[in-house]
């Protein structure tokens, strides 16, 4: 067989016609598929019925496709082939309302059925009556899948189960167990007892089975024969004469051994076989797919003798269909493998590829291990190697808790452990107590006292695709003998995927540990890569711009500079010195003499310290003027530290020390102009941390110095709270906005806070940063606008006081028209009374007008002398020492200015109408004092007409007078009307003239 | 209907201004309303004294005094007593607050405006408040 495919198509070779008829058959279409592609139990069940010689049939699955062998086909007559791999309805339908209870109650319940009384077969008249026997069939899975029918010749009567010679019912029967599920040692017995029944009570049977490698035998199930004799040859070789099995295991083919005794192929058996009555051995080989001896089957006769030609076809019978029994069994027990296998496996392989932590790892492995094995309990060992060499092992326990281990030292390398451990291989023990391997160490001698007890035993390293041994799955059990090969089996699987499962951990781990290095190493290396990139880019630059000058290389040991022609060139030394060498001293004599001491400290420094060389000097040139270099070195030692080589590069950097000057010049100038600046300049970058800021913004803010706000964000000192008080957000700080957005922004609703905590209203402009058309941050100028708020507010003081005043002054107005009104004689004493009175009051509010705005300058406020001047002014008519002021300085207010004014219009108006001021050499003195909380004022009159008493009546002036005295002022007025003339003594509260 | 000259017929009216022109101007209205004026009181001071001896059947009272605002003359006499504030400012909150019900008027208002105001707060006492007060002009 060479291809897959053919390979897949096995189970139809030898299925005579109908097996053809499959092979051929064009499956296209059909629910069942390619034959290749068939469950591996429809396919032994297809191989199982095309290998009987009884009429046999099949249906399988829901729709019950219908199979059948070639000597059933002959009794369906024209329905062949047509009914093959239909449904069993349309196929059978002859008889299948008969059948079709019967099957779908073996499907059901799983019993063997037998049907008697079925109608013939269409075409099969002729044939003897025959009787069905139903057995249902499982799939991969052991759920039921199917139905198998044997046809059996109803005329060999009652088969009796447990009496039966007919070969036919045997071989019924076999068939049957052949597909049960059932343990395979079961099926073996049963086999041996149907046997049995048909060889009679005197023979013996037995089975053996090949292992693995296929050399030895081992006892698979024997009838008839003495424990002393199948232990005897349990494991006996596969060879060319070792007695009949293990020969026709190694011809595959049957040995009959008529006599044990004289034959030579039992030579070296004999003894052992004799003793028991057994003298003629006829062995068969069991022969499965592609040739593979699975085992044989043997007849034991106690006579020395050849079977008959009956007693061959049986043994042939039996081989084939043990073949076919084992051949399933090991397919099935394949498939279980793998099922539970993949089953736990996966379930333990999902959990373990995603659990990168090895203590949770090998938890979930140890569990599943034990659940696997059905071991009492399990343990996985970890092989760690301690700094003293020793090797330890950690452990996880599955099914018993931890304590059950606590007490005992870690496990050591015993000789039962160390083949685990040393990656020999799995160790597994029926009992392991009795393993020679066990008690061997001190001190000991097995387990210690308390440990639980273990007979079973089943150890299987994990080793690492590396080849390096992880550490080992312990299973055990109190009971002897609990774990099988299958086992084994299924713990080297396991094994092998806690393996990479722990090898992928130990991955992880080793990368988690390398990011974390690398995370460390990132921030020297960004530093390192930044200056890297600095010495690249300049020395890109020089290249670019032609700016080397020349390279040298100075040997230490001897102090020989060589250096190439342009350098010669530049210093205008001779190429050949250059080529030839010449000591540093020469070399270096172009260096500037102030530049030399700091040049030599770094030279000194690079030979000692070895490493990196950069010094920047002047250099003296071929043209006798002096250039900036830049020289870049390298100085190397040996292993011995000893300084070697020091090669190096010479770059003229006079343009760039040009530029940079300027640069620095064009720095220094912003600063100045900055720092000359009035408003507060600040500058952040993205993220809102400060570049740069001017003394002003400093000065404003109460920071000391640059240092302290350079790098910072400085929200939440400066700009933490509203003007009203409420936090202010940093997401809502136009600033950081601007900064981040690349919008404008104006603010003159906002306060600043100082760092000791006052505050000051601020207007302040945001303007985006934009470098190459990439947004790096803001800038915002801030200005103080305190001094603003304040003159805002003394402004709109001074609007309200004026408005009121304004009110109140026509509400006098319009007093005073309706009372010089009522008092006046004619229109025009009417009109000049009033025009004086309004003059007055204008006179009076020109100085309480000049008063308010003055009101934070208190030598500007309007004083009595003043008003008294301003007042009287009219009356004077600008006649010198007509009157005479004379008294304290005294404040007025805006209220008592008007009341004042009025009373001293009114005396001036009595002065000027029929007092001394209506005379050309009248005078008036005013003098007044304070005392305490009163100003006592006194107006004489002199120089004027005679008096001759007080006025018959008291006109309306002196009436308002006295009224605004002793009402606004809260004084008194009292006139004393002597001869030469009127004087006036007015009193009044300073409290009141204040107001 | 009254004439505006018997407004305040027979009836004391308490003037309280400071300002000399207009307290004049306020009595000698009160007195063309056929009413007698007392004071005028210049000050808070003044004018209490002048109602606990002089028992005012009226009043017409300014705010803002040198010695305090109006607030304890409204307190003793309201609201027994008919009263017109005359204010240039209007009416603190305060006093607004303690007196809802007094009539406020605006500087410059006439004296016969004054007091045609009290006789109708005094007409409605009599008819039981029913007579609405006419528009301020």
């Amino acid at each position: 067989m060479l291809s897959g495919a053919d390979e897949r198509l096995m189970f139809l070779e030898g299925g005579g016609e109908v097996g053809a008829i499959l092979e051929a058959w064009g499956w296209h279409g059909h629910p069942l598929g390619s034959p290749c592609d068939w469950p591996q139990s429809l396919k032994t069940a297809i191989q199982i019925i095309l290998a009987s010689p009884l009429p046999s049939w099949m249906c399988w699955g829901p729709e019950q496709y219908l199979f059948y062998n070639d000597a059933y086909h002959s009794l369906l007559g024209t329905a062949h082939p047509e009914a093959l791999g239909q449904p069993a309805a349309q196929g059978l339908a002859a008889f299948w309302n008969e059948v079709e209870p019967v099957l779908a109650g073996v499907m059901e319940e799983g019993k063997a059925a037998r049907l008697r009384s079925i109608s013939p077969p269409p075409q099969g008249s002729h044939a003897p009556p025959r009787e069905m026997s139903l057995a249902r069939v499982a799939d991969d899975h052991g759920r039921p899948a199917g139905v198998l029918c044997t046809l059996l010749d109803a005329s060999v009567g009652e088969p009796a189960e447990e009496k039966t010679d007919d070969l036919q019912v045997l071989q019924h029967k076999l068939l049957e167990l052949t597909l049960q599920e059932r343990p395979l040692e079961l099926i073996l017995d049963e086999l041996m007892r149907a046997v049995r029944n048909f060889v009679g009570r005197e023979a013996a049977c037995s089975i053996l089975l090949t292992d693995k490698e296929g050399r030895r035998l081992y006892h698979g199930a024997a009838i008839g024969l003495a424990k002393s004799y199948t232990d005897a040859i349990d494991g006996v070789a596969i060879g060319p004469a070792v007695g009949s099995c293990g020969t026709a295991a190694y011809e595959g083919a049957p040995v009959h051994v008529a006599d044990i005794a004289t034959d030579p192929l039992w030579k070296d058996f004999r003894d052992l076989a004799l003793p028991h009555g057994l003298r003629a051995c006829w062995s068969h080989p069991v022969v499965g797919a592609r040739g593979k001896v699975l085992g044989t089957f043997a007849i034991y006769s106690p006579n020395p003798g050849l079977p008959t030609r009956r007693e061959d076809d049986f043994l042939d019978l039996v081989a084939r269909i043990t073949a076919l029994i084992l051949e399933r069994y090991s397919v099935q027990e394949a498939l279980n493998d793998q099922a539970r296998l993949l089953e736990t496996l996966n379930r333990t392989g999902a959990g373990v590829a995603a659990e990168l932590d090895h203590e949770a790892l090998v938890q979930m492995v140890t569990d599943a291990g034990v659940e696997l094995t059905g071991a009492q309990f399990g343990a996985f060992f970890y092989n760690v190697v301690r700094g003293s060499g020793e090797s330890y092992m950690l452990y996880t326990l599955s099914g018993v808790d931890r304590t059950a281990f606590s007490d005992f030292p870690m496990p050591r390398n015993t000789k039962v452990f160390a083949p685990t451990f040393a990656g020999d291989g799995i160790v597994r023990s029926d009992d392991i107590t009795t393993d020679p391997r066990y008690g061997d160490n001190a001190p000991y001698r097995g387990m210690p006292e308390g440990h639980l007890p273990v007979r079973s035993y089943l150890a299987v390293p994990v080793i690492s695709r590396s080849g390096e041994v992880l550490g080992g799955l312990f299973f055990g059990h109190a009971e002897p003998g609990r774990f099988s090969t299958h086992h084994e089996k299924l713990m080297d699987g396991l094994a092998g995927q806690a393996a990479i499962a722990l090898d992928n951990a130990r991955l992880y781990r080793s990368a988690q540990r390398e990011i974390e290095e690398r995370r460390r190493a990132e921030s020297d290396l960004l530093r390192t890569k930044k200056d890297l990139e600095v010495a690249q880019e300049r020395i890109e630059l020089a290249l670019a711009a032609g700016a080397i000058v020349g390279t040298w290389i100075w040997h230490i040991p001897t102090d020989t500079v060589t250096a190439d022609e342009r350098f010669a060139r530049a210093f205008g030394l001779p190429p050949e010195r250059c080529r030839a060498g010449m000591p540093i001293a020469e070399a270096a004599a172009s260096i500037h003499p102030e530049d030399w001491d700091r040049v030599r400290g770094l030279i000194d420094k690079a030979v000692r310290d070895g490493g990196t060389y950069r010094a920047e000097y002047r250099a003296l040139h071929s043209n006798g003027c002096y250039r900036w270099v830049e020289a870049v070195g390298f100085c190397e030692h040996d292993a011995a530290g000893q300084a070697i080589r020091f090669p190096g590069v010479l770059t003229d950097i006079e343009q760039r020390r040009r530029i940079e000057s300027d640069l620095e010049r064009r720095e220094a100038d912003l600063a100045l102009l900055l720092d000359a600046t009035a408003d507060g300049f600040y500058a952040v970058d993205r993220n809102g941390y400060t570049t740069r800021c001017n003394a002003a913004f400093l000065r404003m803010l109460g920071f000391e110095k640059e240092e302290d706000v350079i790098g910072k964000q400085l929200h939440e000192i400066i700009h933490h709270s509203r003007a009203d008080g409420t936090p202010y957000p940093r997401e809502h700080c136009p600033i950081y906005h601007v900064a981040a957005t690349g919008e404008m922004a104006h603010v003159d609703d906002e306060v600043f806070h100082r760092t000791d905590g006052s505050s000051f209203p601020v207007e302040y402009w945001v303007r985006p940063v934009i470098w190459q058309g990439e947004l790096q941050g803001a800038v915002c100028n801030i200005l103080d606008i305190s001094e603003r708020k304040r003159a805002e507010e003394a402004r709109q003081l001074l609007m309200r006081e004026l408005n009121h005043r304004v009110k109140n002054l026509f509400s006098i107005t319009a007093g005073m028209i309706k009372m010089t009104a009522r008092h006046a004689n004619s229109v025009d004493e009417l009109s000049a009374a009033l025009t004086g009175r309004v003059m007055a009051l204008a006179r009076a509010h020109e100085l309480i007008g000049s008063s308010i705005t003055a009101r934070q300058n208190p030598e500007a406020t309007g004083g009595l002398d003043k008003l008294i001047e301003v007042v009287m002014e009219p009356h004077i008519d600008g006649r010198d020492g007509a009157i005479e002021l004379d008294g304290p300085a005294v404040e007025l207010g805006p209220t008592a200015t008007t009341g004042l004014a009025l009373i001293l219009h009114e005396l001036a108006t009595n002065a000027a109408k029929y007092g001394a001021l209506s005379a050309p050499e009248g005078r008036v003195t005013v003098h007044w004092t304070t005392d305490g909380d009163r100003l006592s004022l006194r107006w004489a009159e002199t120089g004027g007409p005679q008096l001759m008493g007080p006025p018959h009546r008291s006109g309306f002036g002196s009436q308002l007078a006295r009224l605004s005295a002793t009402g606004q002022l809260g004084g008194t007025i009292e006139h004393d009307w002597s001869r030469e003339g009127v004087k006036i003594h007015l009193t009044a509260m300073l409290e009141r003239l204040s107001q | 209907m009254t004439e505006p000259d018997r407004y305040l017929h027979g009836l004391k009216v308490l003037i309280v201004e400071d300002e000399p022109f207009i307290a004049l101007d306020l009595s000698l209205g009160v007195e063309d309303a056929g009413g007698t004026a007392l004071g005028p009181a210049s000050t808070v001071a003044h004018a209490l004294a002048l109602i606990e001896t002089a028992r005012p059947d009226a009043a017409i009272v300014d705010v803002d005094l040198p010695d305090g605002d109006i607030g304890p003359v409204l307190d003793v006499l309201r609201p027994e007593v008919p009263v017109v504030v005359h204010t240039g400012v209007g009416l603190p909150d305060h006093l607004r607050r303690a007196h809802p019900e007094v009539q406020v008027c605006i500087k410059p208002t006439t004296p016969t405006k004054l007091a045609e105001r009290l006789h109708h707060e005094l007409e409605n006492r009599r008819c039981g408040g029913l007579r609405p007060t006419p528009e301020e002009t």
